[in-house]
C-alpha cells in the first residue's frame, strides 16, 4: 500500500470510529452527570423500548436516504397508520394481523405516493413529502375528529408487544435483515449507486426507478410495522399521534454520521448508531433534571458538536434540496 | 476556525447547569427542613412555556423550599414518541411522587413499576381510559376543572346577551381534553336554543386570531364568537377587523387586553385562573407521601374546583393581584396548602378538602392572604 | 402595443390563478366569500407568509433548506419586543431590534454553515433547538405588546412594509451583483467557483439578507400577534413551510411576473384556500389535505410542463409528416 492509500484507509478508519466515539462520549458523560442512574437496568430497559421505533424506521429510511432521498411524511404517516390498525382492531372488530396489515398497507400507499410523485412526476422528493404530510395529517386529523378526538387501546390485553424481550428480538430481526439487504445485496448496493450517478447506472441497464420506488415502499412497510408498535406503547391514537418521527429519523440519520445525499458512503450501522445515540441523548437529558428551559438548548448544542467533530466531509457533494 | 467553535460548544455544555437550576426567585421564607423529609416530585406537562404552564411552575416552586421538595419538569412537547421516552426516563429518578397534566395507561403503567404515585390534572380522555385506570392503585385521582360547565355558561351567557350567529373557535380535538369538555358544554345548551345558529367552526392548534380574520371576513353577520381558549393575538385580531362593538365574545383564559375588552362591552362571559389546581393537586400528592393518606378516594377520585369569572377592569385588578401573581405572590402560601395535609392538621378531612377546593375565587384566595 | 398586448397577457396569467380560487369558492357558497372584505382581509392575513417566502428566496435558489427559519423568527420577535420594551423605543425600535437579531442569528447560521462544513439541513436541524430555547433564557414570558405599539399590522403601514419588502427583493435579486451571483451559483456552485466567484462570501451574504427579511416578518408577526411565547421544541419548523408553499406557487407564475409579484399571489392564495373553507363551514383538516393534493398537482405540472409540451410538438410534427407521406412525399 503506497502512502496515499494509507492515509486513505486511516481517514476511513476514522470516519467509521467517529461516530462510536460520538456515543461513548455522550453515555460516558451522562454515567457521571445523573451518577450512574442511566446504567441501570430498568433504564436500559427504557433506552430500548425508546430506540426501538427510530431504529426500527431507519432499517428502512435507510434504502430511501442512501439514494439521496427523503420523506418529511413518515410522521403523519405512522400516525394515519397507527388510527387505522386501531380503529379496525377496537372499534371494528379485526383481528390483529388484519390491523397490523392494514397499519403496513396505508404506510406502504402513502410512501410510495412520494416515491411515484418524485420518480414519476419529477418533484423533488422533500417537496413531494412535504404534500403528502399535508395529506395524510389532514385526514388523521378528520378522523381522529370524527371518533371523538382519539381512540384509546385496550393497554392490558396488547400490553405482551410492549415486552423488551420481544422489541428486541424484533429488532435483531429487523436489523440483520435490513443490513444484509442493505450491505450484501444488490436492492441496497444500487441505491448507492444512484446517488452516486444516477446517469451512469441507467446507462448499465438498471432500472433505476424501479429500485426508488422499492426503498420507498421499503420504508413504509417499515414505518407500518413501527406504528403498530408505537400504538401500543403509547395507548391512544390522536391527531398529534406520530408527530415529530421525521425530525427523529434526520436527527438519527446525522448523528450517525450517514451522509445526507448518500452515495458510498452510506452503511446500515450509522442510521442505527445514530438512533441509539439520539435515544441516549433524551434519556440522559431527562435524567440529568436540567432547568427545562435549558434541554433544548443543550441538546442542539451537543447535536452541533457531535455533527461538527463525525461528520464525514470528504464525501459531501453540492446537495440541492430544492430543483424546481 | 472549525477547532475554536468545537471548543466553544463544549464549554458552553459545560457551563450550561452552571445556568440551568431552577428558579426558585418567588419561593416563601425558608422553614425548618426538618419538619419535612427531602423529596422529589415531578410534573409533566406539554409545554411549560405557555401562560399555564408557566404558572404551574411557578406556583410549585413557591412551596419548594418549605416543603423541602426539589421538583422536576418535564415538558413533553407534542411529540408523542419523545413524550413517552422522556417520561420513561422520569420515572428512573427516584421520584416520590409525580403531578401529571393528562396520563394516559401506558403512564401510570409506568409509574406502577416504580410504585410511583401519580395525581391528574384532567380527568381521562374517554370512558375506556377510565376504566383502565382505575385497575392501578398508584393512581391517585385527580384535581380538575369542571370545563363542560364553563362551556355551558359561556352559550348561557351569549343567549342572554342576544347573539343569534355564533361562531366557534376551538382546539383540534384530541389534543386536550379540557377543550374538548369546553366545546361540548357549549354545543349541549346550544341545542336547547333553536334561535341561536351557529354559522362556522373552525379547529385549529390555537390559531385563535386566523379563526377571527376568517369568521369576519366570511360571515359579517356574527354576532357571537365563542372560543375554547384566547389570548393576545386574538384580541388584535378582533380589534384589527373593526369587531368591536359588532360581536360578543365568551372565552377562557384571561389576559392582559381583558379588562380592556371587558369594559367596551365585546366579552361578555370570561373564566380563567386555573392556577389553584396544581397547588390543589400537590396537597392532595403530599397527603400521600406524607402518611399515605388517599385524600380523593372518598371524593370519588376526583376533586373539582371552579374556573374565575371576572366581569370587568375593576375585578380584573384585583385578580390580578392575588392570583395571577402580579405582586409575586401566587394563589396560596404554603402555610395554606400545609393546612390541607391530614397528617399536619388534624380538622382536616376529605370533604373539607373538596370543599375548599369549590369554594376557589378571588374573594377566598383575598381572604386567605388577609388571615396570612 | 405589442408591449401591451404582452403585459396584458401576463397579468391576465399571473392572476388567473388566485381568481380561479376566489371564483371556486364563490360559487360553493352562494356568493359568501365572493367580496371585497374577504378578500381585503386575506390579503392582510398574507402579508405575513409573503415576507418569509421573501426571506426564503435566496436559500432555495441555491438549493437550501434553513429549518432554523423559524426558531430565528420567534428569537427575533421576543428578544426585539422585549429590547423595544426595555429601551422604550416603540414601533421604531420593534422593527431595528428584530431586524437586527434576525440578521445576526441568520448570519450565525451562514458562517457556521461556511465554517463547519456540514450540509445546511444537518446544521439547521441542531440550531433549530438553539434558536427557539434562546428567548426562553432571557425572556422566560415571551413578549406582549399593546396597543400603539402594534401599528404595523394594521392598514396602511401593513401594506407600506410589504411593499417596501416587495421592492428591496426585486432590486437585491434583479439589480444586485449579489442577485446574479446567487442565481449562479445556484445554478452550478462549481462553475461560479471556477468563474471567480467566492462562494462562501456569496453564502455569508444570502444568509445575513434572509436575516433582514427574518427580522421584518418577526417584527410583523409581533404586531399582528401582540404576544408571542416561547415554543414548544421543534414547533417553529413548520412556521416557514407556508413562505415555502408560497414560494412554489411564484415558480408556477415565474415566467408571467416578477418574482416579488409571484410570492405575494402565492401567499395571498394559499391563505385564501385555507379561509375559503372555513367560510364554506367544512373542517380545517379538509383544507391541510386540500393543500397538500393542489400543490402536488401544480408541482407535477410545472416539472413535467416542458415535457407535455415536447411531447404535444412531437406528435403534431408526426402528424404532419404522416400527412406528407400520404400526399405524396413532399414535406
Amino acid at each position: 500500500m503506497n502512502i496515499l492509500e494509507q492515509k486513505a484507509k486511516r481517514k476511513e478508519t476514522l470516519m467509521d470510529i467517529l461516530p462510536f466515539a460520538g456515543l461513548v462520549l455522550i453515555t460516558v458523560f451522562f454515567i457521571i452527570v445523573t451518577k450512574g442512574r442511566i446504567l441501570r437496568i430498568d433504564n436500559l430497559a427504557n433506552i430500548v423500548t425508546s430506540a426501538f421505533t427510530i431504529i426500527l424506521v431507519s432499517c428502512g429510511a435507510v434504502f430511501v436516504y442512501a439514494h439521496g432521498g427523503m420523506d418529511f411524511s413518515i410522521g403523519s404517516t405512522s400516525g394515519l397508520a397507527q388510527f387505522i390498525c386501531i380503529y379496525m382492531v377496537m372499534r371494528l372488530g379485526f383481528p390483529l394481523p388484519i390491523g397490523i396489515l392494514a397499519s403496513v398497507v396505508v404506510s406502504v400507499v402513502a410512501c410510495s405516493t412520494v416515491g411515484l410523485s418524485s420518480i414519476l412526476l419529477n418533484i423533488h422528493p422533500f417537496v413531494a413529502s412535504l404534500c403528502v404530510k399535508n395529506i395524510t395529517a389532514g385526514l388523521l386529523s378528520l378522523l381522529t375528529q370524527k371518533v371523538g378526538g382519539q381512540i384509546t387501546l385496550d393497554y392490558v390485553r396488547f400490553k405482551g408487544f410492549n415486552s423488551v424481550g420481544l422489541k428486541a428480538v424484533v429488532l435483531i430481526v429487523m436489523i440483520a435483515l435490513g443490513f444484509y439487504v442493505f450491505e450484501k445485496t444488490k436492492v441496497g448496493k444500487i441505491q448507492k449507486a444512484i446517488s452516486g450517478n444516477e446517469r451512469t447506472v441507467t446507462q448499465a441497464g438498471i432500472n433505476v426507478k424501479k429500485y426508488k420506488l422499492s426503498a420507498y415502499m421499503i420504508m413504509g412497510f417499515c414505518v407500518g410495522i413501527a406504528a403498530f408498535f408505537q400504538m401500543t406503547r403509547i395507548g391512544t391514537v390522536s391527531s398529534s399521534s406520530g408527530s415529530g418521527l421525521e425530525f427523529d429519523i434526520m436527527i438519527a440519520m446525522v448523528l450517525g454520521g450517514f451522509p445526507i445525499s448518500g452515495g458510498s458512503a452510506a452503511k446500515f450501522k450509522q442510521f442505527i448508531l445514530g438512533g441509539i445515540t439520539m435515544t441516549i441523548l433524551t434519556n440522559g437529558l431527562t435524567m440529568w433534571g436540567m432547568d427545562v428551559s435549558f434541554v433544548s438548548f443543550v441538546k442542539g448544542l451537543m447535536f452541533i458538536l457531535i455533527v461538527s467533530v463525525s461528520y464525514d466531509r470528504s464525501v459531501m457533494k453540492q446537495v440541492s434540496i430544492i430543483k424546481l | 476556525m472549525k477547532k475554536i467553535i468545537v471548543v466553544m460548544l463544549i464549554a458552553l455544555i459545560a457551563l450550561t447547569p452552571v445556568f440551568a437550576k431552577g428558579d426558585n426567585k418567588k419561593s416563601s421564607k425558608a422553614t425548618d427542613v426538618r419538619t419535612y423529609e427531602k423529596t422529589k416530585i415531578a410534573v409533566v406537562y406539554s409545554t411549560f412555556t405557555d401562560l399555564l404552564g408557566s404558572q404551574f411552575k411557578g406556583s410549585l416552586e413557591s412551596l419548594s423550599t418549605y416543603f423541602n421538595v426539589e421538583f422536576v419538569f418535564v415538558e413533553t412537547g407534542f411529540n408523542t414518541e419523545e413524550a413517552m421516552a422522556k417520561t420513561d426516563a422520569m420515572f428512573q429518578m427516584d421520584l416520590d411522587g409525580v403531578i401529571f397534566v393528562t396520563p394516559n395507561v401506558a403512564n401510570l403503567d409506568a409509574a406502577s413499576k416504580k410504585k410511583i404515585p401519580l395525581i391528574a390534572l384532567n380527568e381521562p380522555v374517554d370512558e375506556e381510559t377510565a376504566n383502565q385506570l382505575e385497575g392501578y392503585s398508584n393512581y391517585l385521582g385527580g384535581v380538575v376543572n369542571d370545563d363542560y360547565a364553563v362551556g355551558c355558561s359561556a352559550a348561557e351567557a351569549l343567549y342572554n346577551a342576544g347573539c343569534k350567529n355564533i361562531c366557534i373557535s376551538y382546539l383540534t380535538p384530541g389534543l386536550s381534553k379540557n377543550h374538548q369538555d369546553r366545546y361540548e358544554g357549549f354545543k349541549a345548551v346550544l341545542a336547547n336554543h333553536p334561535d341561536m345558529n351557529v354559522l362556522s367552526e373552525y379547529s385549529s392548534r390555537a390559531q385563535w386570531p386566523a379563526a377571527v380574520n376568517t369568521f369576519a371576513a366570511a360571515f359579517p353577520e356574527m354576532d357571537g364568537l365563542f372560543s375554547t381558549a384566547f389570548s393576545e393575538p386574538g384580541y388584535t385580531a378582533i380589534r384589527k377587523n373593526g369587531l368591536i362593538g359588532k360581536i360578543k365574545l365568551a372565552t377562557v383564559d384571561i389576559s392582559e387586553s381583558t379588562p380592556d375588552y371587558l369594559d367596551n362591552g365585546v366579552i361578555c362571559s370570561i373564566a380563567g385562573g386555573q392556577y389553584n389546581k396544581i397547588m390543589l393537586a400537590f396537597a392532595a400528592l403530599y397527603n400521600y407521601i406524607y402518611d399515605g393518606t388517599r385524600i380523593l378516594d372518598s371524593l370519588g377520585g376526583y376533586c373539582y374546583t371552579p374556573f374565575l369569572q371576572i366581569t370587568s377592569s375593576k375585578d380584573y385588578k384585583v385578580y390580578e393581584k392575588y392570583v395571577a401573581s402580579g405582586t409575586g405572590l401566587w394563589v396560596y402560601t404554603p402555610e395554606v396548602i400545609e393546612s390541607l395535609i391530614m397528617g399536619k392538621n388534624p380538622d382536616m378531612t376529605p370533604e373539607k378538602f373538596a370543599k375548599f377546593a369549590k369554594s376557589y375565587s378571588v374573594a377566598q384566595v383575598m381572604s386567605l392572604r388577609t388571615s396570612n | 402595443m405589442q408591449k401591451l398586448k404582452k403585459f396584458l397577457y401576463n397579468a391576465m396569467m399571473t392572476l388567473i390563478l388566485p381568481v380561479a380560487i376566489i371564483s371556486i369558492f364563490g360559487i360553493a357558497s352562494h356568493g359568501r366569500t365572493l367580496n371585497w372584505r374577504m378578500i381585503y382581509v386575506t390579503f392582510q392575513q398574507s402579508i405575513v407568509t409573503a415576507i418569509l417566502s421573501m426571506a426564503v428566496v435566496g436559500h432555495l435558489t441555491l438549493g437550501f433548506w434553513d429549518f432554523s427559519a423559524g426558531g430565528c423568527v420567534i428569537a427575533s420577535a421576543i428578544i426585539g419586543g422585549n429590547l423595544m420594551k426595555m429601551t422604550n423605543t416603540g414601533v421604531f425600535g420593534i422593527i431595528l431590534f428584530c431586524v437586527l437579531m434576525g440578521v445576526a442569528l441568520s448570519s450565525l447560521t451562514g458562517f457556521l454553515y461556511n465554517k463547519l462544513k456540514v450540509p445546511l439541513l444537518v446544521l439547521t436541524i441542531g440550531l433549530i433547538f438553539i434558536y427557539e430555547t434562546l428567548p426562553r433564557i432571557f425572556f422566560v414570558d415571551g413578549v406582549i405588546i399593546r396597543g400603539k405599539f402594534s401599528v404595523l399590522a394594521f392598514a396602511p403601514w401593513n401594506f407600506v412594509v410589504l411593499g417596501v419588502m416587495a421592492v428591496l427583493l426585486h432590486v437585491i435579486h434583479n439589480h444586485t451583483a449579489y442577485g446574479h451571483n446567487i442565481k449562479a451559483m445556484g445554478g452550478s456552485s462549481t462553475i461560479a467557483k471556477a468563474a471567480g466567484l467566492n462562494n462562501d462570501k456569496i453564502v455569508q451574504l444570502n444568509f445575513s439578507i434572509a436575516g433582514l427579511f427574518l427580522g421584518v416578518a418577526s417584527a410583523m408577526y409581533l404586531s399582528e400577534s401582540g404576544q408571542i411565547l416561547n415554543v414548544a421544541p421543534l414547533d417553529s419548523a413548520g412556521l416557514v413551510f407556508s413562505g415555502l408553499m408560497a414560494y412554489f406557487l411564484s415558480h408556477f407564475l415565474a415566467r408571467y411576473c416578477p418574482l416579488c409579484i409571484g410570492l405575494i399571489i402565492g401567499a395571498f392564495t394559499m391563505t385564501f384556500l385555507s379561509n375559503g373553507f372555513v367560510a364554506l363551514g367544512l373542517p380545517a383538516t379538509l383544507q391541510a389535505m386540500t393543500t397538500g393534493i393542489f400543490l402536488l398537482v401544480l408541482l407535477a405540472y410545472s416539472a413535467n410542463e416542458a415535457r407535455f409540451l415536447k411531447w404535444r410538438e412531437d406528435k403534431k410534427r408526426a402528424k404532419e409528416l404522416n400527412a406528407t407521406l400520404e400526399g405524396g412525399g413532399k414535406a
